[in-house]
């Protein structure tokens, strides 16, 4: 992605980003900031909690607290069905949507 | 040695966060630094060290949260988001029952059903709230009637108004609950449908 064009196809894409890997396992805070830093979709854990507000406001996702180990409990979230559905929505739209630019712009 | 080190360090570090963070609107920055405390805690000392070399700079963090709450959001699109609609909506679910009585209050339940700017809850909440307000009040009355049907009246007639019927009276303070009730959820209507509408800034 270049440098102009990755901000906003990251931000359309991150909440998605989200509910994909909170519906394989629970997750934290850490972990999720942590797996989409790596894929370069946010730069900061300041980027995540915007993202993670957002998805509870809209009951897209919820948070619960688990004991794991030694340490305090940590926030884990979780998709609702509501998000699990939005979710597999955009699994739809998003293979139609990258075949159809393939289509127009070519792959190298 | 390594435990007092790591925990000063952790500590500073929650406290600059803390300072960066003032700038950034509750309940967020409260999400933000309560992310952050729990994995440093949740750590071992080596662990936590490393990780707040990898968080960066607090006021990196406290500058995207600010930056993600500016750049445009999302909004309600589609058939009634408009600010238009959302006003309409409300108009006639709080004075429409009055011009047109029931009718109007019909219609705007017909458009807040109709429109994109509110969830199923919300519309749930919206329609049941006044006729649930109502329903206790009458079901106060009901119970006040029950109670003081077998007890002698007061004598001073103390606790009633002399001049209307006790089914008047709970007629009049059910109209008025309603009325309350009413204005109070259309204003809670209006905030939320151009706020999803992006007619006005959210929290």
């Amino acid at each position: 992605m270049t440098a102009e064009l990755s901000p906003q196809l990251r931000k359309g894409v991150v909440e998605y980003c989200v509910l994909g890997l909170i519906s394989t396992r629970p997750m934290y805070g850490w972990e999720l900031a942590d797996q989409l830093q790596t894929a370069g979709l946010i730069s900061s854990i300041g980027t995540l909690y915007p993202v993670l507000s957002r998805l509870r406001e809209r009951g897209d996702i919820t948070m619960t607290e688990l004991q794991q180990g030694p340490g305090p409990a940590r926030k884990y979230y979780v998709p609702t069905k509501t998000g699990a559905q939005r979710l597999s929505t955009f699994r739809a739209d998003w293979g139609q949507l990258v075949h159809q630019i393939n289509l127009i712009v070519g792959e190298e | 040695m390594e435990s007092d080190r790591t925990s000063t360090a952790v500590s500073d570090y929650l406290r600059r966060l803390d300072e960066e963070l003032e700038r950034v609107p509750e309940p967020l920055a409260s999400q933000i630094r309560e992310g952050v405390a729990e994995e440093l805690r949740s750590v071992s000392d080596e662990d936590a060290l490393t990780r707040i070399e990898q968080l960066g700079d607090p006021a990196h963090i406290a500058a995207e949260a600010s930056s993600d709450l500016t750049a445009p959001t999302p909004t309600a699109n589609g058939r009634g988001s408009s600010r238009a609609y959302v006003a309409a909506t409300v108009a006639l679910l709080t004075v429409g029952g009055l011009i047109f009585p029931i009718l109007g209050w019909i219609v705007g339940l017909i458009l807040l059903w109709s429109g994109a700017a509110w969830k199923t809850y919300e519309k749930v909440i919206a329609t049941l709230s006044p006729l649930i307000a109502v329903g206790l009040i009458y079901a106060m009355f009901w119970l006040f009637s029950l109670s003081s049907s077998g007890s002698e009246p007061a004598p001073d007639n103390s606790g009633s108004n002399p001049l209307l019927p006790a089914s008047t009276f709970a007629h009049w303070n059910a109209l008025i609950v309603a009325v309350v009730v009413n204005v109070a959820v259309a204003a809670w209507l209006l905030i939320v449908g151009l706020r999803r509408t992006g007619h006005i800034e959210p929290r």
